[in-house]
């Protein structure tokens, strides 16, 4: 082995780092099988993952779907046969030289000899310009089912915590072969962080921290092969003993069950979670997250004066009885499924949207297990005007469509890569890909009023035949499930059966963990595995036990939702204040505090008309909604509102609950200042705005009741002077009180849950 | 008991009645089209009186109601309003009710005669706390009137009661398609429901305790109007739902279960699974449903079957009669525990788990001809059907049933349905498979998955259905004084019956006529035409039609079932078939068209010639009269447009060889304006017309000469100048006799000069010399044809023709 991580000096000279680059290079013990290697240079598992290293085959250059100047190979080298055929064949075989290998054209261009527009990228004496030298003089021999498989690779050490004396950690990443033999790969290898702002991987496996403290991997990758290394970088603290304060905290709160794998990331941190939240924080932050509707003045005033030990459990289990749960939760659902009103003719749609919607709404209310939840839609079956799962189908009815929403929506992956090409950063192959279509291949549509863009009123049946074909290999491909095996089917069984089997067994690796993930992120904030529906090995769960803790939480309570709520909700973690400590401020992953969150769109909307005593009137052309229609309540996005469009309504374009954006837009603004839907509600005739003007009562027992609307809490001393001086200040009282609520609903306390 | 009829816009009603007419008149000014689009309340307990409001457009003059609910009898109160006297002892079950008026009977609409407490709904009921209290065991007949309405009802029940709450919608010919919410008295949501007979829902509610409960019914789309009635029964008492087995055969004392709910003595079953009740029941002897008090759809046409009313049960249940042997199915669900069954019968079976497969075992024998045909769906059974032969083995299939068939109805009366069909060609002696299963079961199971598969040998047989030929709303059958009326009629041929079908018109009223019509053979669609005396005002009566077919040497008829549209402008297709088919005249026509001749033989490759003469009664300046034939198969499609001013012309129709030969019934429908006179001075309104003629029966008889012209034939002839057509005669069917050709027109052929050429022995092609005169007229001259006479013994006996398209230029 050579010792081109001597080039390592180049990344910043110091002498340390050059002693720790080397240190690889200088433990790996000689591996017994390297000498046997330079006998032979194997193309797929030698040579197709220097071009990787080197990027050759990255979706930038020769990698994308076009190529690049006539030359392609495949995406980040996941097929070699094809590689093999586009250097060795393709061209006239004008690429490689063999009766003078120095002279092919592959390696005049990588080493910048002959003009390259991907400049150069290796030199004559490196290893590995040497080990394709070699390939090209054996007469550069194809692949060879006789060839040894590179089976897997690991990454040493697999963990590691980072503190102020350790910020670097060399890796060392070795391949297992299907001979038996091993390989160090470290300098082969291609590395990434998913968290660069914690924490940074070089070319050679050299981790090194940054000055923020957190969770990240390193994603390390060789041929077809993936291994992960997690780190842990503990916070610096500042004469404070986060320690102690740590232990204090679990005497304080005894933490148990998913508490206790919190705790653990917390001390690994060296973090201490923030205080408790007040029961005035905590009675709006419940009921925002788990019915999408803040609590009244009397609800707050309750739950402020009872004084039972488990009250914020039974807070939980009220409001998880409550309409509004199912119909908030319904929301969230009918965007992951797409239950989409837009197309030629809302009003042509509508029936079926708000059929699927109360169906949604229903089995949410009924608290229907979750396995059979999915099941029903999966395997869902015909008229759209009688059974609403089949809505589904409605939007759902191309090969990607399939492919991608079941394995979003359900198993939390993204598979949509593999519709092209290999995942560059996960397991999933297009076969894998197509296997999965090919489950729906047989899903038969017919009848439906289809004059138009979006047929509806379709009868969903299991066709007679029907199948997909591997675009590249032209294959028929088997139904399959990602990562599962094949299924046993007779031709008149319905494969969305059997996957709706598979998915919903107690050992599927994806299916609980994706809800129990899910329903983490709709409490927390934020996913276990960030974004909640990418999970993948290079993208690993930021405390994987707790994310096991839910799932077999869930899994044993067969698949009981309501209990995964109340899990999630009676956890020290969820009843955490969102101020910061200084241990966790920076904190966004180990969920050592509440992590504040704007309010959804449709929640925003209704907590305004909560609020003001005025709610939003929905009309649409597809039909007039009842009086206290809630925007929770309505059966798709095609409803109009302009308000819910700027606070980010997604349009259920996409499986991905990440189309529901929160970020910060200059309409938002203008709508809480002069939209007509906020003027509507603060001048409307019986609203509370008017109630306030003309009640009689003393100003400071009305700023008590709007601060208890708007904040779930009583007025400050300083708030309360502040309001009972404008008030006084000015002649119009009911100018007075619109104003003041006016400016209470644009404060961040109220367009934030926290 | 008069229940009156309290419920907000009656003279809003009225006054859509007769804002309605000038748009209808102007439309299809000869006829306004009376259309009922609803009755409020929709229903009535038998024994009492109600107060029913009509509303629909075309509706003046009401006098009175049409209705199939026996002696029913109804007084005019207003204009849009009747008191119905319904009769005690009328079995429950949903009737037709039609109103009588000025342009006579209206389109049906469905009528409940119930033998519960009738309830109207009182506005305001929108919210729990407003709900309307009505006593449990009764139905209240409510509307939801306007969009985003919610309409809730209370009502008190003890605990342990099974209170079933059904509404009545999309069965009763209502726009609703209802939600029904259940809530307790603390305003918790207990139940929903969005759809359980198709779109009609349905909640089975076990009280848990005595208190008040409340029900909410609106629009799954919050959609609201006058047409938007329901009916919701609240109530304890049995319900049927279905029976099993779901076919008897004909005349034979049978032991049935019936499926439903609060069927069985004693306290309610806890988990609310169907009730069933066993009771021994003899079919009727007679062919085909007589009259069923439910809604039966177009595609249920062919279901042989009948009603059952159980005592004390809300609603008559359907039930299939056959004169096969009926068997059960049992214990086959896989290929290698294939049920034996012996030909002919009908399996009786249901597919309660979504992926349950039946399999059964025939013997047959080489060049058998079986039929198989399935009965899921049309029974009202949430099934799609998938009916396979397969060999002995189980492995390779044979034969895979059509699973759909043809929609002859269209948008107006959709006669499809998924239950498959197939003829079956037994390939060689031995034993087969049959597999049958439901391809929309999914993972769900459901008691109401029946169906019953017939096997039998080819047996033909038939069915039909008259509707009216409107396309654009639903309509009733009137007939001007003086003037005529078509009718489109459906037949849906069964196991082979390929042969012409000959229907008749009976019970005919005093100046009313129908002359006998034929649906040609392989047909399944044909016309009758009604005409009206001048004398004949004031007739309402029901017409009988029958269709009258040979097979297999002997005569079998079978009546004719009405059918009608319910709502135009819907997204689904929606008809159904009603229960008689009335009659009534209107006022005198202003116009007539007779046809000539009125019946004619023709040879295949023949054309026939229609002469039309327009009567005009009234006084206006005629438009353009675009002329088109109604009732032929769509090869034989043929328009001519007379001139405006002029009521006289012709219209040409050729038939093909792929036509067969037999009888074939049709007319000639014209549209045309008349400018007619309004008030003084103001501008005469254009009148649209829509006319029908006399029908015309020809025979067309097998082709003697087939004749060709020559596809590069001239297709233009300049004035003064010559051209060759060529062409070729082929004799047919032992016919060798000579050929004349000529160049012939209706009226004459005008500007051109063709020589005939004579065919003889054994010559078959020839060329026709056409001269254009310097005066003959520029244009394309219509109808222009060559024409082929066969000759036997120098008698003209075969004729051939084929239209020459040909443009005289200058």
């Amino acid at each position: 082995m050579t010792t081109s991580s001597c080039r390592f000096g180049n990344s910043g000279g110091a002498a340390l780092l050059a002693l720790v680059a080397l240190a690889p290079c200088a433990t790996a013990q000689p591996i017994s099988s390297d000498v046997q290697r330079t006998e032979r240079v194997y193309f797929a598992t030698d040579v197709v993952p220097i071009l990787t290293k080197l990027g050759c085959n990255s979706g930038g250059c020769h990698g994308k779907a076009e190529g690049q100047n006539g030359f392609q190979l495949s995406l980040l080298g996941f097929e070699p046969d094809q590689d093999y055929e586009a250097i060795v064949q393709e061209a006239r075989g004008r690429r490689l030289f063999p009766a003078a290998p120095r002279s092919s054209l592959l390696l005049l261009k990588a080493v910048g000899i002959l003009a390259h527009g991907g400049g150069k990228r290796l030199t004559i004496d490196s290893p590995d310009y040497q080990t394709i030298l070699r390939w090209i003089d054996s007469g550069s021999p194809p692949a060879k089912t006789t060839d040894p498989v590179l089976e897997r690779i690991t990454v040493t050490p697999a963990r590691g915590t980072f503190d102020v004396k350790m910020r670097q950690q060399p890796l060392r990443v070795t391949g297992y072969f299907s001979n038996g033999t091993t390989r160090d790969l470290t300098h082969q290898a291609v590395y990434q962080s998913n968290e660069p702002e914690v924490a940074e991987v070089n070319e050679f496996g050299v981790v090194q921290t940054k000055n923020r403290s957190g969770l990240f991997a390193v994603m390390v990758r060789y041929a077809d092969q993936l291994a992960v290394f997690h780190g842990t970088v503990a916070h610096i603290a500042k004469g404070v003993d986060n320690a102690a304060a740590l232990i204090a905290w679990e005497r304080a709160n005894n933490p148990s069950g998913i508490d206790k794998p919190l705790a653990a990331n917390w001390k690994r941190l060296g973090i201490v979670p923030s205080r408790p939240a007040t029961d005035e924080e905590f009675i709006r932050r419940a009921s925002l997250d788990i019915c999408g509707t803040l609590p009244t003045p009397d609800e707050v005033r309750a739950y402020l004066s009872d004084t039972r030990v488990d009250k914020r459990s039974r807070l939980i289990d009220r409001l998880l009885e409550r309409p509004e749960y199912a119909a908030y939760f319904a929301v969230k659902w009918a965007d992951i499924l797409r239950n989409r009103g837009m197309g030629y003719g809302t009003s042509h749609q509508r029936p079926g949207t708000a059929l699927f919607t109360g169906w949604i709404r229903d089995s949410i209310a009924e608290n229907k297990p979750y396995d059979r939840f999915v099941s029903e839609i999966l395997t869902a079956s015909g008229s759209q005007e009688t059974n609403p799962p089949t809505i589904w189908y409605r939007t759902i009815r191309t090969t990607p469509e399939y492919v991608e929403s079941v394995a979003q929506a359900f198993l939390g992956i993204r598979i949509q890569c593999a519709q092209c090409h290999h995942h560059p950063a996960e397991r999933w192959s297009q076969a894998d890909y197509y296997q999965l279509a090919a489950v729906f291949a047989r899903v038969g549509r017919k009848g439906g009023f289809a004059d138009a863009e979006v047929p509806t009123g379709e009868t969903i049946y299991l066709a007679d035949a029907g199948e997909i074909v591997h675009p590249r290999t032209k294959k028929v491909m088997e139904p399959r499930p990602p990562g599962g095996a094949a299924f046993k089917l007779d031709r008149y069984d319905d494969p969305r059966r059997a996957l709706a089997i598979w998915m919903t067994a107690a050992e599927n690796p994806y299916f609980a963990r994706t809800m129990a993930n899910r329903l983490w992120g709709h409490f927390m904030g934020r996913g276990i595995i960030h974004p909640i529906d990418d999970a993948r090995s290079t993208n690993p769960p930021s405390n994987p036990e707790l994310l096991d803790a839910l799932s077999r939480e869930f899994v044993t309570s067969r698949y009981d939702v309501k209990h995964l709520i109340r899990v999630i909700c009676n956890s020290a973690a969820y009843g955490l204040s969102s101020t910061p400590e200084e241990s966790n401020k920076h904190d966004m992953q180990s969920f050592a505090r509440y992590y504040p969150r704007r309010l959804t769109a449709e929640v925003l909307l209704d907590g305004i008309g909560q609020v003001l005593d005025s709610p939003t009137k929905f009309r649409s052309t597809a039909g007039n909604f009842p009086p206290g229609t809630r925007a929770i309540d309505l059966p798709d996005e095609a409803v109009p509102s302009h308000f819910m469009d700027v606070f980010g309504r997604p349009a259920r374009n996409s499986a991905c609950e990440c189309e529901r954006v929160d970020a910060p837009a200059l309409g938002q603004t203008l709508a809480l200042v002069s939209s007509p839907e906020m003027q509507e509600k603060l001048t409307v005739a019986k609203g509370y705005v008017t109630q306030l003007a003309t009640n009689g009562k003393p100003h400071r027992e009305n700023v008590e009741g709007i601060f208890l609307r708007v904040f779930s809490r009583l007025p400050r001393a300083r708030e309360m002077t502040v309001a009972v001086k404008f008030l006084e200040s000015q002649t119009d009282r009911k100018e007075a009180y619109g104003s003041l609520l006016w400016s209470l609903l644009a404060t961040n306390e109220f367009l934030f849950n926290h | 008991m008069i229940r009156d009829f309290t419920s907000v816009g009656s003279r809003v009603l009225l006054a859509v009645c007769c804002g309605c007419l000038g748009a209808d008149a102007r439309v299809y000014g000869q006829s306004p089209n009376p259309v009922l689009n609803s009755v409020f309340p929709a229903g009535g307990q038998a024994g009492t009186s109600v107060i029913v409001a009509l509303e629909g457009t075309s509706l003046e003059g009401m006098r009175d109601i049409h209705s199939t609910v026996p002696r029913l009898t109804a007084k005019k109160l207003d204009a849009n309003r009747l008191q119905l006297d319904i009769p005690a002892g009328t079995p429950s079950g949903i009737y037709d009710l039609r109103a009588v008026g000025l342009h006579g009977v209206s389109s049906p609409r469905a009528f409940f005669v119930s033998n519960r407490t009738e309830t109207l709904e009182v506005e305001p009921n929108d919210t729990l706390d407003a709900a309307q209290e009505i006593p449990l065991d009764a139905v209240a007949n409510g509307r939801i009137d306007k969009p985003g309405d919610v309409d809730c009802f209370k009502f008190k029940a003890k605990a342990g009661q099974r209170v079933v709450m059904e509404c009545w919608g999309e069965r009763i010919d209502s726009r609703l398609r209802a939600v029904l919410e259940v809530y307790d008295a603390d305003g918790k949501r207990l139940a929903s429901n969005r759809g359980y007979a198709r779109i009609d829902p349905l909640v089975d509610f076990l009280v848990p305790a005595d208190g008040t409960y409340s029900v909410k019914v609106f629009d799954l789309s919050f959609l609201g109007s006058t047409s938007h009635f329901y009916r919701l029964d609240i109530d304890t008492k049995p319900r049927v739902e279905f029976a099993y087995p779901c076919v008897l055969t004909r005349g034979k004392a049978t032991k049935v279960k019936l499926y439903g709910r609060n069927l069985s003595p004693g306290p309610p079953r806890q988990d609310l699974a169907l009730d069933s009740v066993e009771v021994e029941i003899t079919p009727p002897m007679t062919e085909r449903l007589k009259f069923a008090p439910l809604p039966i759809r177009p595609s249920q046409l062919a279901v042989d079957s009948f009603t059952y009313s159980y005592p004390g049960s809300n609603a008559p249940v359907l039930i299939g009669v056959t004169d096969l042997p009926v068997i059960a199915a049992s214990d086959n669900r896989t290929a290698d525990r294939a049920q034996e069954v012996t030909v002919p019968c009908a399996v009786n079976a249901r597919l309660i788990e979504g992926d349950e497969r039946h399999w059964y075992a025939v013997h047959a024998r080489k060049g058998e001809v079986l039929w198989l045909e399935a009965f899921g769906a049309r029974l009202g059974a949430p099934v799609d059907l998938d009916v396979t032969v397969l060999e002995s083995t189980g492995k390779k299939e044979l034969l895979k049933l059509a699973a759909t068939v043809e929609n002859l109805g269209g948008y107006r009366f959709p006669t499809d349905h998924p239950d498959p069909t197939g003829r079956w060609v037994v390939p060689a002696d031995g034993r087969y498979l049959i597999l049958v299963r439901n391809v929309i079961g999914g993972t769900t199971s459901d008691a109401r998955r029946l169906y019953w598969l017939s096997i039998r040998r080819e047996e033909a047989d038939f069915d039909l259905a008259i509707v009216s030929r409107r396309t654009d709303q639903p309509a009733g059958l009137n007939v001007m004084l003086g003037g005529r009326e078509m009718l489109e009629v459906f037949a849906f041929r069964h196991r082979g019956m390929s042969g012409p079908i000959r229907i008749t018109a009976e019970n005919l009223p005093s100046g009313i006529q129908c002359p006998d019509a034929w649906i040609g053979p392989g047909q399944d669609r044909g016309v009758v035409v009604l005409s009206a005396s001048r004398e004949s005002q004031g007739v309402v009566s029901d017409l009988k039609f029958v269709g009258h077919a040979d097979v297999g040497g002997e005569t079998i008829t079978r009546s004719a079932k009405g059918g009608s549209m319910i709502w135009p402008k819907l997204t689904t297709p929606s008809g159904r078939l009603t229960q008689a088919i009335p009659l009534a005249t209107a006022p005198e026509s202003r116009l007539l068209m007779t046809a000539s001749p009125s019946d004619a033989a023709i040879d295949q490759e023949g054309i026939l010639d229609v002469a039309v003469d327009i009567e005009q009664r009234i006084e206006g300046a005629i438009g353009p009269i675009q002329l088109s034939v109604v009732g032929l198969p769509r090869a034989c499609n043929s328009t001519a447009t007379i001139p405006a001013g002029k009521t006289k012309g012709w219209v040409s129709i050729a038939f093909p060889t792929s036509l067969p030969p037999g009888p074939y019934t049709f007319a000639i429908q014209a549209e045309t304006t008349i400018a007619v006179s309004g008030a003084k001075g103001a501008k005469p309104a254009q009148v649209a017309v829509n006319l029908v003629s006399n029908p015309i029966t020809v025979t067309v008889r097998p082709a003697r000469i087939v004749l060709e012209l020559d596809p590069h034939a001239p297709t233009k002839i300049a004035r003064g100048k010559i051209v060759q057509l060529r062409f070729t005669a082929e004799r047919k069917h032992g016919f060798i006799g000579k050929v004349h050709t000529e160049l012939t027109a209706p009226g004459g052929v005008v500007g051109l000069r063709a020589r005939g050429v004579t065919l003889v022995g054994q010559s078959d092609s020839g060329s026709l010399q056409v001269i254009a005169t310097d005066d003959a007229p520029l244009g394309r001259h219509l109808f222009l044809r060559l024409e082929a006479v066969g000759t036997v013994e120098d008698r003209p006996v075969y004729r051939a023709c084929c239209f020459v398209e040909l443009e005289i230029t200058e």
